[in-house]
């Protein structure tokens, strides 16, 4: 029940941070498995508690791999877009808006898939990852300049 | 041995937080490296996300605001890239995945260990014995003068 609850914004947020679904898969699996098994430690908000664990496996993983591309299918997933033309366009943006975020640094990259990923407001992600709303502000701020550079003369 | 599970951040972020630079509000465009995407690094630090934009994009002013001070070129671009986001933004936990993790967590819940407390193993500093055995024997010569003097 409680993985049915929680699961969702904690995959979108290992899938963002990843880029990989076996990967969100891994990270997800382990992150359970440790909040069930430490579930006496839990201080606070379970919520918040379990996102950190799930937060700080992707670290681990991003401090421990050097990715230059990786993408995600989505068969299951809605496409939500209309045409066959507009579903092509949109797998070539996906492929180069994850090798973009991938060029991102880790503190980055979170703040952006918390805000536009995971849908997030500043508040709530404040106090999540424990920093101040400006902080974040400035981080995902970084990461559009970033993309911005990155992407714009392909697809403005 | 115990993870640190309410660890705020990993040890990533104090390496990541030194590579981020302080922002600027130089404007403008730049040419792109003719790298590939991929191999290219980040110039963090150019600024080319205008505050308005922000703002835009933090839901704090309407798409109008915006376009009649910023490029349409940039909205546009914005706007595509949402696009995608949106999609991401539904996407939900694959049914199969659920189902591994659910056939992963071990059958019994986990339970802290309680054994009775003359089975558990005692440890005492030696500083510790010797204060006691003072004071042991501070103690039988205060009973000791005490019955002698009656």
């Amino acid at each position: 029940m409680l993985i049915g609850r929680y699961s969702d914004p904690l995959y979108r947020h290992a899938l963002g941070m990843t880029g990989s679904p076996d990967v969100a898969e891994d990270i997800l699996q382990m992150s359970f498995i440790k909040a069930y098994q430490h579930l006496a430690e839990v201080r606070g908000r379970f919520d918040a508690w379990v996102f950190r664990i799930v937060a700080n496996g992707c670290k681990d993983w991003l401090k421990n791999i050097r990715r230059t591309h990786l993408s995600y299918d989505e068969d299951d997933q809605p496409s939500g877009y209309a045409t066959p033309e507009e579903d092509l366009d949109r797998t070539e943006l996906r492929s180069d808006l994850d090798r973009a975020l991938a060029a991102l640094a880790p503190s980055l990259r979170e703040a952006f898939v918390m805000k536009h990923v995971e849908g997030r407001s500043y508040e709530e992600m404040a106090d999540l990852l424990g920093t101040t709303v400006g902080a974040l502000k400035m981080r995902v701020h970084r990461a559009r300049e970033a993309l911005q550079v990155l992407l714009e003369e392909k697809y403005a | 041995m115990h993870d640190d599970l309410n660890a705020q951040n990993g040890p990533e972020s104090d390496r990541s937080s030194a590579r981020e630079t302080p922002g600027r509000s130089q404007r403008g465009r730049q040419e792109l490296p003719s790298s590939p995407l991929s191999d290219r690094e980040v110039p963090i630090g150019v600024a080319r996300t205008s505050d308005l934009v922000n703002a835009w994009l933090d839901g704090d002013i309407a798409e109008s605001q915006v376009m009649g001070t910023e490029s349409a070129r940039t909205v546009e671009f914005w706007k595509r890239l949402d696009r995608d986001l949106a999609v991401r933004r539904m996407m939900t936990t694959p049914a199969h995945v659920q189902q591994k993790i659910m056939d992963a967590l071990p059958e019994t819940a986990p339970s802290a260990s309680v054994s009775p407390w003359w089975e558990r193993t005692l440890s005492v500093s030696p500083i510790a014995v010797a204060a006691a055995a003072a004071g042991l024997l501070a103690l039988g010569a205060v009973v000791g003068a005490s019955v002698r003097g009656r």
